[in-house]
This record gives structure tokens, C-alpha cells and sequence, in this order.
């Protein structure tokens, strides 16, 4: 549990890291090369990320914040 | 038929750049191999191929698909099932499409979307409309999707069974390129049921006839120019209004190398609390109060990590493998203790892909 929550710590400081604790600096289009690669976008496999959300679904109570309106599973 | 309820799903993240259609025609196949297991038994294994196609019109919208088959048989984890053990074993067909049209504005987007699957004992229907508009500058895209799925659910082996299940979701996002570099996105989804959410092949399962969730999701995707690698770290939060409060974080490093490889592994945690109703004590002492044994509503931990490997041939070709680990335990859970007595379970699984753009 304590190795947990220090993974847990470490992660947030990642994403606060991240984003530089700033605020977000304007971006010209011609800036936006790099956020424009492949491996960028907020969901580069979108199949793969698809299936591997039924999996957690179908194992997990929780679910949702990535999307909605697809068709439920009879998961048992 | 049910199980823990989910907020059903598409994928399909709001996208943070600007409202334009594709260009290319995008094709994907996957063809998925999932076993699972608790100790001294096998568990269920899946099979399943799954397409996904996105069709540019004219340049201004675009056709977006999914289809898949699932084959799943074994048996489900186990605790007081009837379908457990030996004696009961799962052999159920899953079929599910999904088809969205997206019309393009200059700086916005709407779409509607469908989406049904089909099962021996589950049936379900599901409609959406979605609305995405992007700032001047087109740094900041606000999303809204709203959603309603039907499901009917019936027992192979209760032919009596005949129940339903409707579902409202309503999500609301913001995407925004944060710098050259960074961009971020947060989504507050809110989701609620009412039908029949209990699991007939759990005996004694009685599960509320209603259901309120709420999921909030934050991720950052962050480029790292010297190393053109990419980190995507994820968070979400959940809650209803069954008791059950859970966490997750992943982390995904997408790395190129070169000659058209690129390698992503993966790390993520999972944590959850048991529902108020999750109780092992069998038999119930009270058969009219909510009850489950079902493991899915107990308190646990889950670490699930992996690896995917993409081989790009030409511009428009790729092939990819991934394999991912995901293991739960009780003892893993954070904020609080895990359901004593609750069996580890250990499932892996393979996708092998293609795709090609046109």
C-alpha cells in the first residue's frame, strides 16, 4: 500500500511536471508540428485502446471518461 | 445479460486540433487471443477479431466504424455462480458494430452515432450525439456528447428472464494545446440506469434497480523532442451511487525508432472500493436486501502492464503486436483494505494488428 501510493505521488507530480506548472502558452498553427505527429494524438490506436477498455470493463466496476453511446456488454 | 454495469462506450477522444475532416481513408484489423484465470483454474478465454474503418466524404465529413465478433467461453470468476465449476461452462457469441457520421464546420463538429451488440442472453441498442467546437485560435476545443443505450437481458438457463435496462450519459470535455509540446484534456462524464442490473448467474445476486456514475478523466500528452518520444499519462476518477469509489493511472511511452519502428510500453494501476451491497456471507441472511458476491464489486487493487510494438512498411502500412499483463489482488488496493478471501486473478492477452491508409 505504501509502494502504491508513492507511485500514485510520483504520477502526479509527472503530469504537473508535464504541463510545466504554467498555464497554457498561446500556440500559432505553424507551432503545432509536433503535436500534429502520430504518436501524439490523445488516441494514436483508437482500435487497440477500444479493446483493451472492454477488457478493463468487463473486470472493473468503474468505467467512462473517455467516451459514450456505444453498446453495452452482457459481461459475465 | 448484466454484470457490473458500465457506462457504455466508443472510443473516440475529442480530438485537440483543429475541426477538419481526414484526409485518408483508415482501415484497422486486430485480432485479439485473452485467457484469464484464478488460482488452480483456467478462466475464460476470448477470441475476437475487431475492424475499424474511417471514411472521409467529400471534405467535409466523415464515416467512422467498428465491428467486431467475439468468442468467449470458460467460465466466469469464480463465487456461488452457477455456471461455475465443472459442472458450468460459458460459450457465448458477442457481435458489436458501431457507425458515426461527423459533419466538419470551420471551427466545429457534430456528429450521431449508433451502436449495437448482441449476445445468447444481452441485447443492446445505443444512440449519441456529439458537438465539439474549437476556440479563434483553435487551441481549446470544448466537447458534449450525450447518450442512451437499451439493453434486454435474458438467462440461458432461466427462460423466464425477460428484463431491460436503459441508460442516459451525458459527458462534457475540454481539450487544450497547453504548449508546442503539451497538450491536455479533461472530461467529467455523468451516467445514469435504471432496469435491471443484477447478474442471473449469480445465485442469490440482487443488485439496485438503479445506478448513478460519475467518472472524471484527465490526461496530458507531452513530446519530447530530443528523443521525438511521446508520454501519455492518464487519470480517472470514479464514483456511484452503489459505494463503489475507484482510481486508475496509466502511463504510456510511445518511442520510434528507426527504419519504421516504434515501441510503446505501458504501466497501469487500478484501484477500487466494494459496493455497499458486496458481501461473501452465502447465504445472504436477508434474501430481500441488495446483495452480490460477484468479485467484480469488491475491493481490490489491478496492475496491468505491456507493450506494443508497430512496424511501419511504407506511408500507408503498418503492422503491429501488443501484449498486456493485468493481474488483481486485494491486498494492492489504496485508501483502505482489500475484500478478505478474494482469489487473485491474472489475465493476458495479444492483439495482432494491421492497417492501411488510403
Amino acid at each position: 500500500m505504501v509502494r502504491a501510493k508513492i507511485a500514485v505521488g510520483i504520477a502526479i507530480l509527472a503530469i504537473v511536471s508535464a504541463t510545466g506548472c504554467a498555464g497554457p502558452q498561446p500556440v500559432a498553427p505553424w507551432e503545432k508540428g509536433n503535436l500534429a505527429k502520430p504518436h501524439m494524438a490523445l488516441d494514436p490506436d483508437p482500435l487497440d485502446s477500444r479493446i483493451k477498455r472492454q477488457v478493463y470493463l468487463s473486470k472493473e466496476a468503474a468505467s467512462g471518461g473517455n467516451a459514450i453511446g456505444g453498446s453495452a456488454c452482457g459481461c459475465n | 445479460m448484466a454484470a457490473a454495469l458500465a457506462l457504455p462506450g466508443l472510443a473516440l477522444a475529442p480530438a485537440a486540433r483543429a475541426e477538419s475532416p481526414p484526409d485518408q481513408i483508415t482501415t484497422a484489423f486486430k485480432q485479439l487471443f485473452y485467457r484469464d484465470q484464478q488460482p488452480g483454474q483456467q478462466r475464460m478465454r476470448v477470441s475476437s477479431p475487431a475492424a475499424y474503418w474511417l471514411v472521409p466524404l467529400r471534405n467535409i465529413a466523415a464515416i467512422e466504424g467498428y465491428a467486431t465478433a467475439e468468442t468467449i467461453s470458460g467460465a466466469s470468476p469464480y463465487f456461488h455462480n452457477t455456471l461455475s465449476g465443472a459442472s458450468g461452462v460459458i460459450r457465448d457469441d458477442r457481435r458489436a458494430a458501431d457507425l458515426k457520421a461527423t459533419r466538419y464546420f470551420e471551427r466545429a463538429a457534430v456528429g450521431i452515432g449508433a451502436a449495437a451488440s448482441r449476445e445468447n442472453d444481452f441485447r443492446s441498442q445505443a444512440l449519441r450525439v456529439e458537438a465539439r467546437i474549437a476556440s479563434d485560435d483553435q487551441n481549446t476545443t470544448l466537447s458534449l456528447v450525450a447518450g442512451h443505450t437499451a439493453d434486454r437481458i435474458t438467462s440461458t438457463v432461466d427462460p423466464r428472464l425477460h428484463e431491460s435496462r436503459s441508460t442516459d450519459a451525458l459527458l462534457i470535455g475540454v481539450t487544450q494545446v497547453w504548449s508546442q509540446t503539451t497538450v491536455a484534456q479533461a472530461t467529467l462524464t455523468a451516467a445514469a440506469s435504471h432496469g435491471y442490473h443484477s447478474d442471473p448467474y449469480k445465485i442469490f445476486d440482487r443488485r439496485p434497480d438503479r445506478r448513478q456514475q460519475f467518472a472524471l478523466l484527465a490526461r496530458v500528452n507531452e513530446y519530447f523532442p530530443s528523443a521525438d518520444g511521446a508520454l501519455h499519462v492518464e487519470f480517472r476518477a470514479f464514483s456511484d451511487d452503489w459505494g463503489v469509489r475507484a482510481a486508475n493511472l496509466e502511463l504510456r511511452y510511445y518511442q520510434p525508432f528507426g527504419n519504421g519502428w516504434m515501441a510503446r510500453p505501458s504501466l497501469r494501476y487500478y484501484t477500487q472500493s466494494a459496493a455497499t451491497f458486496y458481501n461473501t456471507t452465502f447465504p445472504p441472511r436477508d434474501l430481500a436486501a441488495n446483495y452480490s458476491a460477484d468479485q467484480r464489486l469488491a475491493s481490490f487493487g489491478g496492475i496491468a502492464w505491456g507493450v506494443q510494438l508497430v512496424k511501419q512498411i511504407g506511408n500507408d502500412f503498418s503492422l503491429d503486436l501488443a501484449y498486456e499483463d493485468y493481474s488483481q489482488r486485494a491486498a494492492w488496493r489504496t485508501f483502505g483494505a482489500g475484500s478478505p478471501g478474494l482469489q487473485p486473478f491474472h489475465a493476458r492477452y495479444l492483439m495482432l494488428g494491421i492497417s492501411k491508409k488510403f
